[in-house]
């Protein structure tokens, strides 16, 4: 990873320093080993900030919308982001000539907070790295092995593309996808309105999922209308149900699966699961995956003449 | 806000399960309400002027009308508060027909549902701001694509009325299949008789320009107000020098080119025109074929024209035109049936297919109008006709019936009597669909004056033996087996659209049905419309049609044509999609799914990212008010609600979703 992480720095480098990107987007090292944050390298000299290891979480796609507006910027970027990439390119939000995308291949991203169910004092942590199958975490007390299915996030779990779709430059090499470790969408389980009505008892509004989504990137959200107002302002379960459902319906074959809305919520609502209960739908009746370079069109913008006709849809 | 409620009985349609003075007393409380009352017709003249009495005495602003569907009567009540001084956009319709009184029986619950659907109209009502129509220009011109006697026939009409009109045609000359006819049913007319009057007509009408040798490539715009590219193909002779004196067709050196318009039981040069009659009257040069354009040296035409009309460095040229209508009457293609290998065709010389035989009894075809056969010259002493080859037949890709076999299978087997006394004529046949004015009388006439051999039955196998031809067969009449030897046989294969009618469809937006015929409005009452405004339909382009079905058609279209012409503006229809471009980010979502291809991405100021000395563009949709229906797909596709339909803004809806979810909550 080491030596993925120089080249990542010197793609980055020699990105700023011909001129071609004023800026490369890519994740700097947090306030503790376990964690990352998204850093803005606008210096070739300050290249050797960017980081790569388990910890690299952000979808940083979600900074292109404003940032490759109106210019050329740099950005590195899991095959996951990519996918975010390429939705948003395909939705004309960003043009393709105005992003330079280093690719990586990826073994997955960690989730710390399932670690933290294991054995590992996060505080202790001094580095994450893969050891085939393996998160090799090292402690200042020495190293623990933590195997995949407990350290990786969810949607890592299930990732078959764990190379680059599209790029510019391809740093690392592609990586096999892991055995398929199969989640749990459990908003298909029998108790699936108790389970969303308990969920979104909880949510206060924030708004962090929208925010770090990659795919809602309206300038005015539906939510935030005052005519029609869809959805009120106050925080009830009631009033978050009509956001996340509509959130929902506007994430189908679009949200590529990154988990952050679920990352980045203060009160744990996992509402990553709503998008690909609805992604799961479009796979089998349309077989549409998200992100996918070689669709032309987005789902909903996309007809054949042999289309499933939901009406008339049996289960 | 001075709303009036108007509860309609429809008689004892409504009335029957519906307590409807229940319904008016109810309405009476309703927010905003003023006025309400019920009445046996609402849509009556009395009941309409009950109405505008109403909006007058109680100095109503908005009215809610509980009866039928707004499909029905919606436009009624526009005009009639309209009249009475009000924007007709400020009425609603609350269905409690179709969808109340219709489907429940006599219950308080009907009644109450009744209630609750005029509660929600008069929310929406509420919310209703006055709409306005606009004025559209119209350029009266028309196109035709297609010079068969359809195109031929639509812009005569309507170039008579007094529209100038643009007739494109693909191949070197108008005509399109009657003009390889001899004769044609149910009367004999000879068919260059009566169509070739047709054609010079069109050429030397003022108002008509024929492009031949050109084809449309792009379509924009709308009813009105279409912007058309077309390709004129190079033909290398300068219509303007060229004299049709013919020279250069005697001495064009390539003389073993297929005739497309003999069906290939003939030659032709490779500078030609069609046919002799043939409108333009200019000769093209076919660059397939010409030694010049395939590395060879010749020029000899170039050398003999004695006006210097050849010219080989031409090229395509795309003109684009503005046309108010367009007319398509592209017409037909047949099956190649070698697809259907058991009736031998293009393997065994003498099975011909009914168009081919059409050219050979044709006395200005290919044998100057002498019946002999293909392979070896000789005049046939026995001849099969088969019908529904590739017709009625699903496995072949054609459910449907071609409609005018039957008739000139007749045809054919009668004329071939006329000219050989004793030639034994023998019809294959499903059943026979003779359902025109004389067709029934003419089929008669060919079996018992000329006397054809009628067989009914599916072919199964046409074999050679010797120098003849066994066709075997079933007879389903006498339930056996029969076989016929024949000299010639010739199948009546199916007419199917043309090979691109597809993209042409998807340049003109317009539908196909299932086998890509041309889809029309409505199967009965709007036969030559189309869902696109301003686009008709004129002949076998939509679906076999013989001739006089064609004409017929192809006048319908051009009066629709010229009933467009007839006004000066059209009205914009307001209750239309509009953008709300400081919301919409430019997604394109709209563009995809509206099926009427009505947006398109455009480039605008970006007010909020733009100061005085840097303007700042950014994307967003844009919808032409000339080509939207009012569908509203694009409102449900557009995530930052930026996509709306006037008349059914988010605010309207959202308001009888609450007043219906209160209702709901006080009966708990
Ligand atoms: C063997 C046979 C015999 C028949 N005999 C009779 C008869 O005796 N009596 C009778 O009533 N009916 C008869 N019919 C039916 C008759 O042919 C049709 O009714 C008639 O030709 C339909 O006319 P149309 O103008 O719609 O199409 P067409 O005659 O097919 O003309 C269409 C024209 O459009 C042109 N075109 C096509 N595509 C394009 C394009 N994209 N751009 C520009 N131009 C284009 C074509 O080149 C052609 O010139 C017969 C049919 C067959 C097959
Ligand atoms: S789901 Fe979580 S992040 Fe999203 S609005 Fe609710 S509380 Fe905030
Ligand atoms: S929730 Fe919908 S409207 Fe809001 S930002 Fe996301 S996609 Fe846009
Ligand atoms: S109107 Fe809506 S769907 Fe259309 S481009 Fe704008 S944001 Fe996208
Ligand atoms: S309302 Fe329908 S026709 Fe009009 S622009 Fe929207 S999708 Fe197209």
């Amino acid at each position: 990873m080491a030596e993925i992480q120089d080249k990542i720095r010197e793609e980055a480098k020699k990105a700023l320093e011909s001129g071609e990107v004023g800026v490369v987007i890519g994740w700097g090292a947090g306030s503790v080993p376990f964690k990352t944050t998204p850093v803005f390298i606008d210096k070739p000299q300050d290249a050797d900030k960017l980081v790569w290891n388990p910890a690299c979480t952000n979808n940083l796609a979600v900074y292109l919308t404003r940032w490759a507006r109106d210019g050329k910027v740099g950005i590195v970027a899991k095959p996951c982001d990519i996918r975010s990439i390429v939705t948003l390119i395909r939705e004309k939000q960003v043009k393709r000539e105005n992003v330079f995308i280093i690719g990586l291949g990826c073994g997955g991203v960690v989730d710390t907070g399932l670690m933290e169910a294991g054995d590992v004092r996060m505080r202790e942590i001094t580095s994450l790295q893969w050891d085939g199958d393996d998160l090799m975490v090292t402690t200042e007390a020495g190293a623990v092995k933590v195997p995949a299915a407990q350290a990786l996030r969810e949607q890592c779990k299930v990732c078959h593309d764990r190379s680059p779709a599209i790029s510019d430059v391809s740093v690392g090499d592609a990586v096999a996808p892991s055995e398929d470790l199969k989640i749990e969408i459990p908003g298909l389980s029998e108790d699936r309105q108790k389970y969303w009505q308990e969920q979104f008892a909880k949510c206060i509004r924030c708004y962090a999922c929208r925010q770090v989504c990659p795919a809602c990137y309206c300038e005015t959200c539906f939510c935030d209308r005052i005519e029609p107002k869809w959805t009120a302002k106050k925080a009830t379960t009631d009033e978050a149900w009509m956001f996340h459902a509509t959130r929902a319906m506007h994430l189908v074959g679009r949200c590529i699966g990154c988990g952050e809305c679920e990352r980045v919520c203060p009160v744990g609502i996992p509402a990553v699961e709503l998008a690909r209960e609805l992604n799961a739908v479009a796979k089998e009746r349309y077989d549409f995956e998200p992100g996918d370079p070689e669709a032309e069109k987005p789902l909903l913008g996309a007809y054949k003449e042999n289309d499933v006709d939901p009406a008339h849809h049996s289960e | 806000m001075r709303i009036g409620v108007f509860v309609c009985w429809c008689g004892s349609n409504i009335a029957k399960t519906v307590d409807v003075e229940a319904v008016a007393e109810a309405a009476r409380s309703f927010p905003g309400v003023v006025y309400a009352t019920d009445y046996k017709y609402m849509c009556s003249e009395p009941g309409q002027n009950m109405v505008a009495e109403a909006i007058k005495e109680h100095n109503l602003d908005r009215v809610v009308i509980a009866s039928c569907s707004p499909r029905l009567h919606e436009p009624t009540f526009q005009r009639c508060i309209g009249a009475a001084g009000l924007n007709p956009y400020m009425v609603e319709m609350a269905n409690i027909r179709e969808q109340c009184a219709w489907v429940h029986e006599r219950t308080p619950e009907t009644t109450e549902k009744a209630i609750e659907l005029t509660r929600m109209a008069v929310a929406k009502v509420a919310k209703n701001v006055p709409l306005f129509q606009n004025d559209i220009g119209i350029t009266k011109r028309a196109l035709v694509i297609g010079g068969g006697v359809a195109g031929i026939q639509a812009a005569l009409d309507i170039a008579d009325a007094g529209h100038p009109v643009v007739l494109v045609e693909r191949t070197p000359s108008i005509g399109g299949r009657m003009a390889q006819y001899d004769k044609t049913f149910p009367t004999l007319d000879c068919a260059a008789c009566i169509l070739t009057p047709k054609m010079v007509d069109c050429a030397s009408h003022p108002l008509i320009d024929i492009w031949a040798y050109s084809e449309v490539e792009e379509v924009n715009g709308f009813v009105g107000n279409f912007d058309v590219k077309i390709r004129k193909k190079a033909t290398c002779v300068d219509p303007k020098l060229c004299t049709g004196c013919g020279l250069c067709l005697e001495k064009c050196i390539v003389k073993n080119v297929p005739s497309e318009f003999d069906e290939g039981m003939g030659l032709r040069r490779a500078i030609y025109r069609p046919f002799p009659q043939a409108v333009p009257n200019k000769p093209v040069i076919d660059r397939e074929h010409c030694r010049i354009f395939n590395g060879g040296k010749c020029g000899v035409c170039q050398k003999v024209c004695p006006t210097g009309a050849i010219n080989y460095e031409t090229v395509d040229e795309v003109v684009e035109e503005k046309f108010g209508a367009i007319v398509v009457a592209t017409g037909f293609e047949l099956w190649d049936h070698s697809a259907m290998g058991n009736y031998g065709y293009g393997k065994y010389p003498d099975v011909i297919s009914a168009i081919q035989f059409e050219r050979i009894m044709n006395a200005s075809g290919p044998t100057d109008g002498h019946i002999t056969r293909p392979s070896d010259g000789k005049v046939p002493k026995s001849i099969a006709f088969i019908s529904c080859v590739g017709s009625r037949d699903e496995e072949h890709g054609h459910a449907y019936c071609s409609k005018v076999c039957c008739m000139y299978n007749a045809k054919q087997a009668l004329l071939v009597k006329d000219k050989l006394h004793d030639v034994e004529t023998h019809v294959f046949y499903m059943d026979i669909r003779a359902n025109g004015k004389g067709y029934e009388e003419f089929v008669k006439r060919t079996i018992e004056e000329y006397g054809a051999n009628y067989i009914r039955g599916r072919v199964s196998k046409i074999y050679p033996d010797g120098d003849q031809l066994v066709v075997k067969g079933a007879d389903t009449l006498l339930g056996r087996q029969v076989e016929v030897r024949v000299d010639l046989v010739v199948l009546a294969t199916a007419m199917q659209p043309q090979r691109d009618a597809k993209d042409l469809a998807r340049k003109l937006g317009i539908s196909t049905d299932e086998y890509n015929w041309f889809s029309e409005a409505h199967p009965k009452l709007k036969p030559v419309e189309v869902l696109t405004d301003g686009v008709y339909l004129a002949g076998a382009c939509q679906y076999p049609k013989d001739i006089p079905d064609t004409v017929a058609q192809a006048s319908g279209a051009a009066s629709k044509a010229i009933g467009l012409f007839s006004k000066d503006h059209i009205k914009s229809e307001p209750m239309i999609a509009s953008i709300y471009e400081d919301t919409c980010i430019g997604c394109g979502l709209c563009v995809d799914v509206c099926p009427f291809t009505a947006i398109e991405l455009v480039e605008v100021v970006d007010k909020e990212r733009s100061t005085r000395d840097n303007q700042v563009m950014k994307t967003v949709a844009r919808v032409n008010e000339g080509i939207c229906k009012g569908c509203g797909t694009c409102s449900a596709a557009c995530r930052s609600l930026s996509a709306r339909l006037r008349g059914f803004e988010g605010s309207g809806i959202l308001a009888q979703i609450d007043a219906l979810a209160d209702m709901v909550k006080a009966k708990k």
